[in-house]
């Protein structure tokens, strides 16, 4: 009797240390059956709300049939643009934030890019770099770019005044001070404007795509929207869903690593 | 030959409203012999740290003469190659770098005169030694307790060997029990190495618990009131506090402060 009460608490005990997976993946599990039942039973027209089946059919029908370029093409357009965005956004937001003067010639144009909606650029940037993967880059850059420059430049504005004090007590030059101080001070803000930047390309490709494309997945998810066929759709959307999730676990990795930079 | 010399200074700040100035200290006056331990203590806001500032070359004075062994102090890197700094500082708030452990914060000022990496660590290891912290090189500033974060700033300080330490305000974060213990410790760092030290606070009994000379300061604008001779023999123990001496002074002190606080 006594044995039986302990391995009941050790299972007990088991399941709580594991709840954090197992009641996601619980719900999820109940989230996906009802949906096949209601799509079964014609509860729901299958044309509006498709069903785990279908969609699983259709994801391998479009992987045999090039969906791999479609991701390669949309892939290529993210990371080129977010790449450009962090190239020139880190350096440009460190000496926006340093000079101030060039923060004053720089803030209108900043300020007001920041504030429109990217995707209003679209027509624009397609009427300049085509239909092509150039228009989907700039559209990324533009989306990333500013949260990370902004980012950066709030860090290295609030650079903790008193660690300056410090600095120059000892002599320590600009330069110095840049590397020893500013630079590594706003790496959690750069990581910050990194998150932001993350979420902000996967609608600039997207959006990108579904305006104006001849390749990607916006490009067949337009496809398939304009012929009715919603099992594809849900691929694009689940794909799409997938990405962003990875992307946002890797970022909070690379945060992690930088915890104990954290005051 | 004195180790620091104000002669009359005054220092003023631009007000952007209207080119008004406004004038922080006013024609201040004294002199500090090598291996003195000198307390300046005035009510909050009365403009003692501008005075600190100015000694450590980061703010122009207006007017006047100062000078370190009777050379003008013309900014912190005073142009001479290689840089050795003459004061280093030890702040109120800790002001480390959380991304560095102990050791390459204190080993900070030397890093920044381009000492080899062995040479700055046996420096900083001395020093970490002396304030108590040998067994915390390797830990984050995060994982300290305040009392332990104002220990390696003072090491940070320490480090560069500077003839003149300037302290302001260092231990009034701490608790009222840490800030005690950390007076006594000051002293026997002190006592050790026995350089030059300008110390600001706006508490009456650490100041002569510490001080060898007490400058009073007025409020706004800042000005010497009194200089007091602190003659109490070293090393002073915590008890002196509940003395009736101790207490004499801290009453005069009181009397010459009491009218000087600017919410008064």
């Amino acid at each position: 009797m006594k044995k039986n009460l302990f391995s009941l608490a050790q299972i007990n005990g088991f399941v709580k240390d594991k709840q954090n997976i197992f009641i996601p993946l619980f719900s999820l599990t109940i989230f996906l059956i009802s949906w096949e039942f209601i799509c079964n039973l014609e509860l729901i027209n299958p044309l509006f709300i498709s069903s785990p089946s279908r969609i699983f059919k259709a994801a391998i029908w479009l992987f045999k049939n090039g969906f791999l370029h479609d991701i390669k093409v949309s892939a290529i357009e993210y990371s080129l643009g977010l790449f450009f965005a962090i190239i020139l956004g880190i350096p440009a937001g460190i000496y926006l934030g340093w000079y101030k003067t060039l923060e004053l010639i720089f803030d209108p144009f900043i300020t007001a890019l920041y504030a429109t909606p990217r995707v209003a650029l679209l027509p624009l940037l397609i009427l300049w770099l085509g239909i092509g993967i150039n228009s989907k880059i700039a559209v990324v850059f533009l989306g990333c770019v500013f949260p990370i420059l902004v980012n950066v430049m709030t860090g290295i504005k609030t650079v903790d005044s008193t660690l300056l004090k410090c600095a120059r007590c000892f002599g320590a030059n600009d330069f110095q001070i840049f590397t020893t101080i500013a630079i590594p001070g706003s790496i959690p803000f750069i990581i910050a404007g990194m998150r932001l930047a993350v979420g902000r390309g996967l609608v600039g490709v997207v959006v990108g795509e579904l305006v104006a494309s001849s390749a990607g997945i916006g490009h067949m998810m337009s496809i398939a929207g304009a012929t009715f066929q919603t099992d594809k759709l849900f691929v694009g959307i689940i794909v799409l869903a997938l990405s962003g999730y990875i992307l946002t676990e890797l970022l909070k990795f690379i945060e992690k690593k930088f915890e104990r930079w954290r005051m | 030959m004195f180790k620091l010399q104000a002669q009359a200074i005054s220092i003023e700040y631009s007000q952007s409203v209207k080119n008004k100035f406004f004038t922080a200290v006013d024609q201040v006056s004294f002199n500090i012999k090598s291996s003195e331990f000198v307390v300046i203590v005035g009510p909050s806001g009365c403009g003692k740290t501008s005075i600190l500032n100015a000694i450590a070359g980061l703010l122009p004075i207006t007017s006047g003469k100062l000078t370190i062994d009777d050379k003008d102090i013309t900014g912190p890197g005073r142009g001479e190659q290689p840089f050795i700094p003459t004061c280093s500082m030890v702040f109120q708030s800790p002001a480390l770098m959380p991304w560095r452990n102990v050791l390459d914060n204190v080993s900070y000022g030397l890093e920044l005169q381009g000492y080899s990496r062995q040479k700055r660590y046996q420096k900083a290891e001395k020093y970490l030694h002396l304030v108590g912290l040998s067994k915390f090189q390797q830990s984050f500033p995060h994982q300290l307790s305040g009392g332990m974060q104002q220990r390696v700033n003072l090491a940070r300080a320490l480090t560069v060997e500077p003839s003149l330490l300037l302290l302001d305000e260092p231990f009034s974060a701490l608790d009222a029990l840490t800030r005690e213990y950390m007076q006594e410790e000051l002293q026997r760092i002190w006592l050790e190495i026995n350089n030059t030290v300008v110390y600001i606070t706006h508490l009456i009994d650490e100041a002569i618990f510490l001080a060898d000379q007490i400058l009073v300061m007025s409020a706004s604008p800042c000005t010497v009131k009194d200089i007091i001779k602190v003659d109490f023999p070293r090393p002073r123990s915590l008890d002196l506090k509940h003395q009736s001496e101790f207490n004499q002074l801290k009453n005069q002190i009181w009397n010459l402060l009491k009218t000087e606080s600017i919410f008064y």
